[in-house]
């Protein structure tokens, strides 16, 4: 369900703000905040990455396979990065900086695909991230006080 | 927090991988993938209706204050334009009334009226070289409106009836009792000098006396009003309603050289040119 909401909020965003900036990927961001949450959902969590990116490819790239392939690498990765990681070093920070990297790849792809390269890339790219900061910040929060609780 | 999952993940994310490029190989061939598309498209739209209204009502607002703005431009712009275009008008018409003013044979255009000596002078643009000479009678309407104090080449001075420094020698017409009028320097004008106990009421008519060389007899000043004040046991003022109207002074009527006449022994001429009450 959490898979469809958040696409489903993307989906709207991209909508509301069609032609004049680039949506927060918001969808990928739940899947990266659920892999760190939950990592024995690791495969369902990479193949729900694969059809939304396919879902967003074929509605709005027209282009089937390049959405899916970056939400599934990044993914990929960070699973694998978090994963490695003793569980004393998995810090708030830390969790922050994964979720940011995580965007990386996938806004600059979109820039790259989008009439914006032709001007303002940087601009396009940080407008962008100041629509994420606020989720990644709020995920930071979470995840530092699910670290409390769990510590208690 | 959870120690270290099993390990899939790699496998799992080689799959996606896999699956991702198999699926971009074929994008190329969009027929494949048209009808995948248009179906969602399609289904997508019921839940993105709420998007769309929105990202509508924001679009048709923004345009609006746009609209809106531009008209409000237009409308300053507009406005600027009235006033410019009313300023224009009105130079213009002074320029008409000067130049209907100084057509007028025998008149005087007032050039000049200090608020300061509202009551008491004015200057005009006729002076030594158009015939004019201190001590003139100067009319408005056929009424007497003052002197001239001074006159220069180009203009002359005139002190006005209601100048509390100009005093007239009068003659009241229907009974021919004689005083004088002065003004009070604050638009009023008054008939002193006459003792109490006269005839006199409202509606009679004040002109110049035959006791005075400064002005020649006979020229209407105005009518006597109803309002009158003590000045002294014996002598009543009242007031005096000027015929001319002296708030409304554009063009002033000079009687130039009818006191040489006068002195010369001639015959008194007639105001040249202004039209009679």
């Amino acid at each position: 369900m959490i898979y469809l909401l958040s696409w489903y909020a993307q989906d709207f965003l991209q909508v509301l703000g069609t032609g004049t900036a680039l949506v927060p990927e918001v969808f990928l961001l739940t899947l990266v905040v659920l892999s760190v949450f939950r990592p024995e959902k690791g495969p369902e969590i990479l193949w729900a990455a694969f059809f939304g990116g396919v879902l967003w490819d074929l509605r709005w790239v027209g282009f089937p396979g390049i959405t899916s392939l970056l939400y599934g690498v990044t993914l990929t990765a960070v699973q694998l990065f978090w994963n490695s990681l003793p569980v004393s070093g998995r810090t708030v920070p830390l969790f922050g900086a994964s979720l940011l990297g995580a965007s990386i790849p996938i806004a600059l792809t979109r820039i790259f695909l989008s009439r914006y390269r032709e001007g303002g890339i940087f601009t396009a790219w940080l407008l962008q991230q100041s629509y994420m900061l606020p989720l990644i910040l709020l995920a930071c929060a979470l995840y530092a006080w699910r670290l409390k609780n769990s510590d208690v | 927090m959870a120690d270290k999952s099993p390990g899939k993940e790699w496998v799992h994310g080689l799959l996606v991988t896999i699956a991702s490029l198999l699926l971009l190989a074929a994008a190329p061939q969009r027929q494949i993938f048209r009808g995948a598309s248009d179906l969602l498209g399609t289904i997508l739209s019921i839940p993105e209706y709420p998007a769309v209204i929105l990202e509508k009502t924001a679009r048709e607002t923004a345009f609006w204050l746009r609209d809106r703005r531009a008209l409000q431009t237009r409308l300053e712009i507009l406005e600027e334009e009235n006033v410019r275009l009313k300023l224009a008008w009105s130079v213009g018409s002074a320029r008409n009334l000067q130049q209907d003013l100084e057509g007028l044979a025998g008149y005087a255009r007032v050039t000049l009226r200090e608020p300061l000596s509202w009551w008491s002078e004015v200057r005009i643009n006729k002076g030594l070289r158009d015939g004019i000479r201190s001590g003139d009678p100067v009319l408005q309407r056929g009424f007497l409106a003052g002197r001239i104090t001074s006159a220069e080449a180009g203009f002359a001075w005139v002190e006005l009836i209601t100048s509390s420094s100009l005093m007239v020698p009068v003659v009241i017409e229907e009974t021919r009792d004689l005083g004088v009028v002065a003004g009070d320097g604050e638009g009023g004008l008054w008939l002193l000098y006459v003792p109490e106990g006269r005839s006199l009421s409202e509606g009679m008519t004040v002109s110049t006396a035959m006791v005075s060389e400064a002005l020649p007899p006979g020229i209407k000043i105005g009518t006597l009003s109803s309002e009158t004040r003590r000045d002294s046991n014996s002598y009543l003022a009242w007031r005096v309603l000027p015929g001319s109207t002296l708030s409304n002074l554009y063009a002033l009527e000079v009687l130039a050289g009818t006191l040489r006449e006068q002195r010369g022994g001639q015959p008194l001429s007639a105001p040249r040119g202004g039209p009679a009450p």
